[in-house]
């Protein structure tokens, strides 16, 4: 006798919700038309809660190969199974709390909800934020923020601008209020908030070309950067937002090896198992340990089927050309393409497509080749026909691949559509390598750089004779001496004359003479007085100008009051009297008896500027041969002298005009090495972000150099 | 209590329909509220009768049966893992929705953590593919919408109900 009630109306409320909770989201969804209570609970926020945390947390690993996405086992690659198809390129971004985010090079992002299978793209904000930055680049990663419960997106722009090589990094943080609606519907009702912060790790080891990645692990952000020499270090910031809370977390050194990292990911959800996690590193799913900081290589799903792609696809290959046989009669040390040397085997072979001697990039024992060679700059991709093998000069086919990086990759996407997907990978990862070079080539090439030339003997010598006789013919000393006397006379020197004390007696003694016959002449018609030096046009000059000048003067001063009527007449006699004022000067020099005019002349002279001594700072070596510079910095007066010896001193004033707040910023010292600074002219100086980010710029062995203030060190520097 | 030397320390169960189960000690202790009977009555003599009174014979036999093979599978060491999924699949091929129903009642009454597991699991996925009217009838749920609310409600989310299985 069973209880009827049991029987009949079923289970109790929590049995059928812990049913609820194993359910999909589409069966969600139409169970809600089961009655109202249970059409309001699907809807409430707490059971979507619960049923995210019940639905994934018995899942899963997301894996994107081959434009589709794939699950499988948390931590382990069974079961795998094919969700999704994505577009080209998309690679996981990151995920968390049962949110999947993907992207592609063209920085679109979508998120993919594992409960229902769809795939929702974010109106992610494209406008460039600084205009006139040449190129950027940008990193993204995709987190939660558990406290305010939102999901992030965040960004890394790198900016570079056209003028100094400043690049930096910026953080905008996208947050995505996200609704609970999301889960059922893909409805987005958030918003993005926009916010620059900084959050770039004290890295010594930065460089500028570093290949970066964002990830989340463990909930944290994380900054991957891989260099070129295969050294990838992992960075992580274990407070969100707090620049000192960033450690470095894993560095691995692979530069002793041939086959570096291409890529790193942490497989989206995977958790630590114990010091364990499973990062995806060159298309290989690694098992990194954190304790004994090894990696153990696990092969992946993808391999195997690889592999078994191959197989099979030598098996048919093998009636047309024996494959194997060449590989294993080559192989050892029968192959004259080989190098052998101490990091590898290296093949010689111009067709070769990675340029590492094994099996699968042999382009003898492969029947089914690909691979892209240059030809003065234009890259054409060689494909192997080997229905052709008897014909070897016409065994390959060749394609000119287009400039633009992209249509060449359509192109060989076109021509290698059902090649095996390792030969397509290869040719295209070679094509890449390429295509960079090719653009640092070209950079060089546009580049000034010095040429050593040679110059004849003969000639040189015969230039030197040439110029000899030049010198002489032109009688230098004397047109020199003329020149400087008419200087004197116009009274460009300023204020001392009597320096040297031998050459002024003389030129006075010469001057008196002049003068007394002048003053003889007082009287006489002025044209006399103009022929006497009708020869030098500059002195007519001079006199031109010192009459409008006191002309003016008197037009202006009322005192002297000249009349309009006899102008002639009054230009003549200023002319007499600026030659004498001129004179005067020359000989009362230090005297103060000069006339009213001449001090309004004076002061004529001076107004364009007003000159005012700065004082120079203490310990300052004048006596030293140095070379000066003046610089503004921040708005400061710098001084930077360099000494022969090697060294770089640079003052700055901090406030102006005040001697004491002179004070040493930067000191560089060359003396004992052999490269001493060539060219330091004109230095360039930035500010970064407060004053430890100091960038100078010096020019040393034609290389330019930046400074650090920070680390009081210098660091070469690219462009 | 279980005195050492004791080979076998058989326990026995009353259902509701009178019906007396002699299970072993192991199994029984998989049932948390036998558990918890014999730890609130430390002293119970060793033949005391355990009254389960909201759970007929039928369903409590496929329990046993269940727990027998489970805890067995567990002596031999987690027994491999192919193993028990295909005494998992056997042992549901055969059952009714009404036996499951009453499985999965008599395993909440009892308490049994793993079979719970499994059973909603199950029923999860007999579930999912099948129509809202199939579901109310397993579950018992009585529609209160009328005929223009359950019409509105589809509408909204028209493509969850695509591809759903004949009953």
């Amino acid at each position: 006798m069973a209880n009827p009630k049991y029987k009949t109306s079923g289970i109790p409320l929590d049995l059928i919700y812990n049913i609820l909770y194993k359910l999909p989201a589409k069966t969600l969804l139409r169970f809600r038309c089961l009655s109202k209570p249970f059409c309001s609970l699907i809807a409430s926020p707490d059971f979507i809660k619960l049923h995210f945390s019940h639905y994934i947390s018995s899942r899963l690993n997301f894996i994107v190969r081959d434009l589709s996405l794939y699950s499988s086992e948390l931590n382990s690659f069974d079961n795998i199974i094919q969700l999704n198809d994505l577009r080209e390129d998309t690679k996981v971004l990151g995920s968390c709390k049962s949110f999947l985010a993907l992207s592609n090079p063209h920085l679109d992002i979508s998120l993919f909800n594992p409960a229902n299978g769809i795939l929702f793209e974010l109106p992610f904000p494209h406008e460039d934020f600084h205009g006139d930055c040449v190129s950027r680049v940008a990193f993204l990663g995709f987190g939660y923020d558990h406290v305010n419960d939102h999901y992030k997106v965040v960004r890394i722009v790198r900016f570079r601008f056209e003028h100094g090589d400043g690049s930096w990094f910026t953080d905008y943080e996208v947050t995505i209020e996200e609704d609970m609606e999301f889960l059922f519907q893909v409805v987005y009702t958030g918003y993005f908030l926009v916010v620059p912060i900084w959050v770039q790790p004290y890295n010594p080891d930065f460089e500028k070309d570093d290949v970066l990645e964002l990830v989340v692990l463990m909930g944290r952000l994380c900054l991957v950067s891989m260099y070129d020499e295969g050294i990838l270090d992992v960075w992580m910031m274990k407070e969100y937002r707090v620049k000192e809370s960033w450690f470095k977390l894993i560095s691995i050194d692979r530069s002793n090896k041939t086959n570096s990292f291409s890529f790193f990911n942490p497989l989206p959800f995977s958790e630590w198992r114990g010091d364990e996690f499973i990062l995806e590193v060159d298309e290989e799913h690694v098992l990194y340990n954190l304790k004994r900081e090894s990696v153990k290589t696990e092969k992946s799903f993808f391999q195997a089927e690889e592999e078994k792609q191959e197989e099979e696809q030598e098996e048919k290959q093998l009636k047309m050309q024996h494959d194997e046989v060449i590989w294993q009669v080559i192989r050892h040390n029968h192959c004259s393409f080989m190098a052998k040397i101490e990091t590898g085997k290296f093949c010689r072979n111009p067709y070769n497509v990675t340029g590492i001697c094994n099996r699968s990039s042999c382009p003898l024992a492969n029947s089914r080749y690909a691979t892209i060679r240059d030809h003065d700059g234009v890259f054409y991709l060689y494909m192997k026909t080997i229905e052709r093998a008897h014909q070897p000069n016409q065994l390959w086919e060749r394609v000119k691949l287009p400039r633009n990086y992209e249509k060449a990759l359509e192109i060989i996407d076109k021509h290698l559509m059902y090649w095996p997907k390792f030969l397509v990978h290869k040719t295209k990862q070679r094509l890449t390598k390429m295509t960079q070079m090719r653009i640092r080539m070209r950079k060089l090439a546009l580049k000034t750089r010095e040429k050593i030339m040679t110059t004849p003997r003969k000639e040189k010598k015969r230039e030197a004779r040439r110029q000899e006789k030049a010198e002489k013919a032109a009688v230098l000393d004397k047109s020199i001496e003329k020149e400087l006397l008419e200087r004197l006379k116009k009274g460009v020197y300023g204020d001392i004359y009597n320096y040297p004390a031998d050459k002024y007696n003389e030129i006075l003694d010469k001057e008196q003479l002049a003068a007394s016959d002048l003053e003889d002449d007082e009287e006489e018609a002025e044209i006399e007085y103009v022929e006497g030096y009708d020869d030098l046009e500059e002195e007519e000059d001079m006199e031109d100008f010192g009459g409008l000048s006191i002309n003016k003067f008197h037009t202006d001063d009322d005192d002297v009051g000249v009349d309009d009527d006899d102008d002639e007449e009054t230009v003549a006699v200023d002319r007499k009297r600026a030659r004498r004022e001129s004179n005067m000067t020359l000989r009362k020099l230090e005297k103060d008896e000069l006339g009213a005019k001449l001090k309004k002349k004076a002061r004529v002279l001076v107004e364009s500027g007003v000159i005012s001594v700065l004082p120079q700072p203490d310990y300052f070596y004048f006596e030293k041969e140095a070379v000066f510079d003046l610089a503004v910095v921040a708005g400061r007066f710098c001084l930077i002298c360099k000494y022969d010896e090697g060294l770089l001193d640079v003052w700055m004033m901090n406030e102006y005009g005040v001697k004491e707040s002179w004070f040493n910023l930067v000191f560089i010292d060359r003396s004992n090495t052999i490269t001493s600074f060539s060219f330091l002219n004109p230095p360039s100086w930035e500010w970064g972000n407060g004053a430890d980010n100091f960038v100078l710029e010096v020019k040393w062995n034609e290389k330019l150099v930046v400074y650090d203030l920070k680390k009081q060190k210098c660091r070469d520097c690219d462009d | 209590m279980s005195k050492l030397g004791q080979a076998k320390r058989i326990i026995f169960l009353k259902t509701a329909d009178g019906q007396l189960f002699e299970v072993d000690e192991p199994v029984a202790m998989e049932f948390e509220i036998v558990k918890s009977f014999f730890d609130e009555n430390e002293d119970a003599a060793d033949d005391t009768v355990v009254p389960l009174p909201n759970v007929s014979a039928e369903p409590l036999a496929g329990i046993i049966e269940f727990c027998k093979a489970h805890v067995e599978f567990r002596a031999n060491g987690a027994a491999g893992k192919d193993e028990v999924k295909k005494f998992n699949a056997e042992y549901i091929k055969e059952k009714s929705n009404e036996q499951l129903k009453e499985l999965i009642l008599a395993a909440n009454y009892l308490n049994i953590k793993e079979m719970l597991d499994f059973l909603t699991e199950t029923i999860a996925n007999r579930l999912k593919n099948k129509s809202v009217e199939y579901v109310r009838a397993f579950f018992g749920i009585e529609n209160d919408f009328t005929p223009q609310e359950e019409e509105a409600v589809r509408k909204e989310y028209e493509w969850a109900f695509e591809g759903v299985d004949e009953d």
